[in-house]
């Protein structure tokens, strides 16, 4: 099957599940609109996967093509998508205004950049969100695991 | 009177008022170029210094930060493809696409120059119709704003380039996103599957930086050595950023069109500001000869939404000043400011302090100028910001996105909710799936559930049977079908962006 059915497929999955929830569990008056809005795009989301199946057959393998490779690149580029997701876990366990710079740094010296161009602009980056943010416009930034345990 | 209107419109150029302006202005500007911090957030935050003021020197410095806020949001939608604030999201659509072709410094003079006329308009309007809003407004009834609301989410099938279905479903997407948490209707939970922090429903915050500015950082980063700007030479010289400003004055009626739709929107209360800018790109588009263009980085599709961004801002004042009802959340924060400093807005206000009404129609409109002013003079600086490296940008921006995903309500959990919507909005970029319409669904999705609601409850199923409500659903139809009549009528061919 081709990579752009799935996309609404899941979609799809998702609205009837939220559709059955909905009617199993709340009152009329709470899922109507809900239920109007699920149902139009289900039916809308049935038109479009059976339009993607019985598409011109030359068509869909030149978007099959341009879909897939874009799918392919993003493969290729896992390890940067990864290092963008562990900012979460950095934060999580380090607090912001260690996380920030921190994986700011790492991330611009795993893709090249100068030491001294990733130190400058994690250290620039630590400034704001220290003096400016924290100190200055007050904004409670959590600390993290680590320094909340270490501190009690 | 004539005295009042013009003692109370210069009254803001008095020595001891201005510098508030100036003290304002930079304040909302900072916050409007930071994702996360809105011109709601910025009132909020300024709301405790305005204490033991004087009530025209708070409200200049209120206003004067709140007015240009938009502006700074403006510089990030076009620059960055991140909205600075919901309102400025509409600015994306074509903005960005002309940034990548390297005319930030046009589309930033598009973007300024409209905001600053718009924000004239707006407090033109504040100012005529100070004194007849009362009756306007009062007109408009549970179904009418349902009816404004139907009207913005119908430009979900117009506002992409591709498919109306996808358009649709990408819409369906977003109404469905905002029925998560506490129903309107009956305070049930909704979708919270046991979970306490689903009860609160998702933040607008996430969603927007997520599928706005997640798909733009992946291919930053995975361009390796490329930059938001497709081409190799910086276009931002002054000589552009007036050919931005000319462009105004080249599609004058459509700048009027769209200020005047602003304001209207911004008159009525509670549908709030955000339909705005979406309901005039969505005529703009569908007024257009060239409909195929928008999108792909059209003046008109930058100056439409600015227009009527900043032309609201009049209009919402008006309805606060007049009845005490506030038409956004911005408007109601500052309702609360005015009763900080112990003013009373309502149908006495226009009596007992008039002159105070057209003070704040002239700080709306000298903030806008003034704003527009001071970020045209830093745009060739800031342009260069679409020609740093994508493995440079990149990781500032998600930075600048995290910190907003969090900072808009302090929340830990809304960073997760940022990659799961960033997630989303990277396999819509990939499908061809529209993201504005997701935004804009998930914007209007509570407040058309609530009027669709009770305008069903109050008037039973024949609530469109309203004159008003009528006309509104007469104008959706105009304004959808426009096109196909006009060329139905003269006979040419229909172009779309598939055989343009």
């Amino acid at each position: 099957m081709k990579n752009g059915i799935w996309f609404p497929i899941v979609l799809l999955i998702g609205f009837l599940f939220l559709i059955v929830q909905g009617l199993s569990t709340l009152s009329l008056r709470a899922i109507r609109f809900p239920l109007i809005v699920g149902g139009v795009a289900s039916i809308l989301l049935l038109v479009e996967i059976f339009g993607e199946i019985f598409k011109g057959r030359q068509k869909e393998v030149l978007k099959e093509t341009k879909e897939g490779s874009s799918l392919k690149e993003l493969g290729a580029h896992l390890p940067a998508i990864g290092m963008l997701l562990a900012i979460v876990p950095l934060i999580w366990i380090l607090g912001f205004l260690v996380a920030i710079p921190l994986h700011l740094f790492l991330f611009l010296k795993f893709n090249g950049e100068k030491w001294l161009q990733s130190f400058i602009t994690a250290f620039v980056t630590w400034i704001i969100f220290y003096f400016g943010l924290y100190l200055g416009m007050k904004i409670p930034f959590d600390e993290g695991l680590l320094f909340s345990y270490l501190l009690g | 009177m004539i005295d009042q209107m013009i003692s109370g419109l210069l009254s803001i150029f008095h020595l001891n008022v201005l510098p508030y302006i100036f003290l304002g202005l930079p304040v909302g500007l900072l916050f409007g170029l930071l994702p996360g911090l809105s011109g709601v957030t910025t009132l909020a935050i300024l709301m405790p210094f305005i204490y033991g003021m004087e009530p025209v020197k708070a409200l200049a410095f209120l206003l004067g930060a709140w007015s240009v806020c938009n502006n700074g949001g403006t510089v990030t939608a076009v620059l960055l493809n991140i909205p600075g604030d919901t309102a400025n999201a509409a600015t994306m659509l074509d903005g960005y696409p002309m940034t990548q072709k390297g005319l930030a410094g046009r589309a930033l003079g598009n973007a300024l120059s409209a905001s600053a006329f718009g924000g004239l308009f707006g407090g033109i309007v504040l100012i005529v119709l100070i004194f007849v809003a009362r009756p306007l407004i009062m007109a408009f009834g549970l179904p009418e704003f349902f009816f404004l609301i139907f009207l913005g989410l119908c430009f979900i099938a117009v506002l992409g380039s591709e498919s109306p279905i996808k358009g649709f479903i990408s819409g369906a997407i977003g109404i469905t996103l905002s029925f998560f948490g506490i129903s309107v209707l009956t305070g049930e939970p909704r979708f919270a599957f046991g979970s306490l922090r689903l009860l609160d429903g998702f933040n607008i915050v996430p969603i927007g930086l997520g599928v706005f500015a997640m798909p733009e950082v992946v291919e930053l980063i995975i361009s390796r050595g490329g930059t938001i700007a497709k081409v190799d030479k910086a276009n931002v010289s002054s000589g552009q950023i007036w050919e931005g400003t000319k462009d105004i004055f080249r599609h004058f009626k459509l700048f009027l069109m769209c200020s005047a739709i602003g304001t209207f929107i911004g008159i009525v209360p509670g549908v709030g500001g955000n339909v705005a800018p979406w309901v005039a790109y969505g005529v703009a588009k569908q007024t257009s000869k060239h409909p195929e263009k928008f999108g792909t980085g059209c003046v008109e599709g930058v100056i439409a939404p600015e227009a009527s961004n900043n032309g609201k801002e009049g209009g919402a004042l008006l309805t606060t000043l007049a009845l005490g009802i506030p038409g956004s959340a911005g408007m109601a924060l500052l309702l609360g400011a005015f009763l900080m400093v112990g003013l009373d807005p309502g149908p006495m206000f226009l009596k007992d302090h008039l002159d105070l009404a057209f003070s704040m129609a002239s700080t709306v409109i000298f903030a806008n100028f003034l704003g527009s002013a001071v970020m045209m003079a830093l745009s060739k600086k800031l342009s260069a910001i679409s020609y740093i490296r994508g493995t440079m940008l990149g990781p500032i921006i998600l930075v600048l996105c995290v910190f907003g995903a969090y900072c808009a309500s302090n929340d830990l959990w809304d960073i997760p909710f940022f990659f799961i919507f960033g997630a989303l909005g990277v396999a819509m970029n990939a499908y061809h799936y529209n993201r504005a319409a997701l935004f804009l669904g998930f914007v209007l999705g509570v407040m058309a559930e609530k009027y669709f609601g009770l305008s069903l409850s109050t008037y039973g199923p024949l609530f469109f049977l309203r004159p008003i409500s009528l006309a509104i659903i007469a104008t959706t139809i105009v304004v959808l079908f426009y096109n196909k009549f006009r060329v139905a009528l003269s006979g040419e061919k229909y172009v779309t962006k598939a055989n343009a």
